[in-house]
């Protein structure tokens, strides 16, 4: 598939935007012969509904909204995290090297198709009023990330319904969301914990302990999985990531945004 | 969202019966005999011909998210054989874990499928030297991978179909991100980038099972989509 091709339907701009910028066309999946994001969204999200004659509809760019919040979040712990001194070691600093170039990927993808609705980022206190101090304490730093992670991978989820009826658009978000599972996976390891979530959370401290609400239950769905096969509550509860309405994702991160 | 009246209505509207139904979102060459068919349980599920996954059905989506359990239980449950104490390595817990969740994953898609569900497909390990845990993790790897795409790109098949498929859509969310939690492990542990990219991929059906058409004697096709 020649660039010429993949551009010829959307707005020139727009893809001279695109061709430009690092990394876009396997952002896309373009560069991969299965496709599944069409390009007239990787260009704009508002110019694909604005084709289709009417804009973004509000319940799409509110979930895209919020999860720019969260975004920025994750962005910003990791730019100032990366900024300090002899925080992270150096074995694993290219671990969050990676997340946060990532996330920040995201951020950027976001505020992209928000556009205007982008707005400015909060501000953010990572200290939740003195509760954690993660740029003194390396311990901290990887709690908070493996909160935020799980936050993050559970809050997505917890959005797919809304974009049910944006299948293009739901498609870029699960493309996120599974990265945010990658990431929490690969911190929760460095902590000496399963990179899937467990039944329990024995020994959390008590302010991480909202982001595993929920999780724990072995009926999915109608389907008792223990009942009906050979594996145990255990196993069935770790196979299955169960979503965080926004409600609970945003009290699990009020405290980390400057009123 | 674990309302135990979810799996009625779910079948009664959405799954439809594999043989004899023009609507069927699974087309089977042969179809078993009403033995075989009532026959099937975990351990006495009959071997399945060569299936076409209808893209145009909720019952086609989930029957590709079934076979693709299929595959990954298989080849845990394998690989698990080789591990004595799975509790003493990295690699033995890891497999042991993968075991069961891939397990879990594959009879929740048998449940909510009932009689929709295609058969046990006949998997082909001959290129997978068990022994060597390298070679397990690479191919675990490319499974996991493949996983990934695979959910993230059967979405907006079951999202266009609208109420019918929400049910659907939400389990596989649940699902896709566990894929990917063991995809960021067994890439670590091969020695690959937990997260190669910012945006993980979309496959489309066909693409996936052409990637996993060598491990399966079983033909699987895919059709509308």
């Amino acid at each position: 598939m020649s660039n010429e091709n993949i551009f010829s339907t959307v707005d020139a701009d727009i893809a001279e935007q695109i061709a430009t910028r690092r990394g876009a066309l396997r952002r896309f999946g373009l560069a991969a012969a299965a496709v599944s994001v069409p390009v007239a969204f990787a260009a704009s999200a508002r110019a694909a509904f604005a084709q289709d004659g009417g804009a973004m509809p509000k319940q799409v760019v509110d979930v895209l909204k919020f999860a720019l919040t969260l975004e920025r979040l994750e962005n910003t712990f990791y730019e100032q995290a990366l900024g300090t001194d002899g925080l992270i070691p150096a074995d694993t600093r290219e671990i969050f090297e990676t997340i946060q170039s990532h996330e920040s990927e995201h951020v950027e993808f976001l505020e992209e198709q928000l556009g205007d609705e982008a707005g400015k980022s909060p501000q953010f206190d990572f200290t939740a009023g003195g509760m954690f101090t993660p740029f003194e304490k390396y311990e901290q730093f990887l709690l908070l990330s493996q909160a935020f992670e799980d936050t993050g991978q559970r809050a997505y989820r917890g959005q797919a319904p809304n974009l049910a009826e944006s299948p293009d658009v739901l498609t870029a978000a699960l493309t996120i969301h599974s990265v945010e599972a990658r990431h929490a996976a690969r911190v929760r390891r460095l902590r000496e914990l399963s990179g899937w979530i467990p039944q329990s959370q024995p020994g959390a401290p008590k302010a991480v302990q909202p982001v595993y609400e929920g999780m724990g239950q072995t009926k999915k769905y109608g389907v008792n999985v223990p009942q009906v096969s050979t594996v145990n509550a255990r196993q069935v509860t770790e196979a299955f990531d169960e979503p965080l309405t926004k409600q609970e994702v945003l009290a699990i991160v009020k405290p980390f945004l400057k009123s | 969202m674990t309302d135990p009246a979810l799996v009625r209505p779910l079948r009664r509207r959405v799954f439809l019966q594999v043989c004899g139904t023009a609507a069927a979102g699974v087309v089977i060459a042969a179809c078993g005999d009403d033995e075989d068919e009532g026959a099937a349980t975990t351990a006495t599920t009959p071997e399945q011909a060569d299936v076409t996954l209808d893209f145009s059905q909720v019952a086609g989506v989930l029957n590709y998210a079934y076979a693709l359990e299929q595959l990954e239980a298989a080849f845990y449950t394998q690989a698990r054989e080789t591990v004595a104490k799975p509790t003493e390595t990295e690699y033995g817990r890891v497999i042991d874990a993968l075991k069961g969740h891939e397990i879990a994953h594959r009879e929740f898609f048998k449940e909510v499928l009932g009689d929709d569900a295609v058969g046990a497909l006949e998997v082909n390990f001959s290129e997978v030297d068990f022994d060597d845990q390298k070679n397990v993790l690479e191919v675990a790897s490319t499974f996991e991978n493949l996983g990934v795409g695979a959910y993230n790109g059967a979405a907006k098949f079951l999202a266009r179909m609208g109420k019918d498929a929400a049910v659907p859509l939400m389990a596989a969310g649940d699902i896709v991100s566990v894929e990917a939690r063991h995809a960021s492990v067994i890439n670590d542990l091969v020695g690959k980038s937990f997260a190669p990219e910012a945006f993980d991929d979309a496959l489309e059906p066909a693409a996936v099972l052409e990637a996993a058409a060598p491990f399966l004697k079983t033909t699987v096709r895919v059709i509308n989509a």
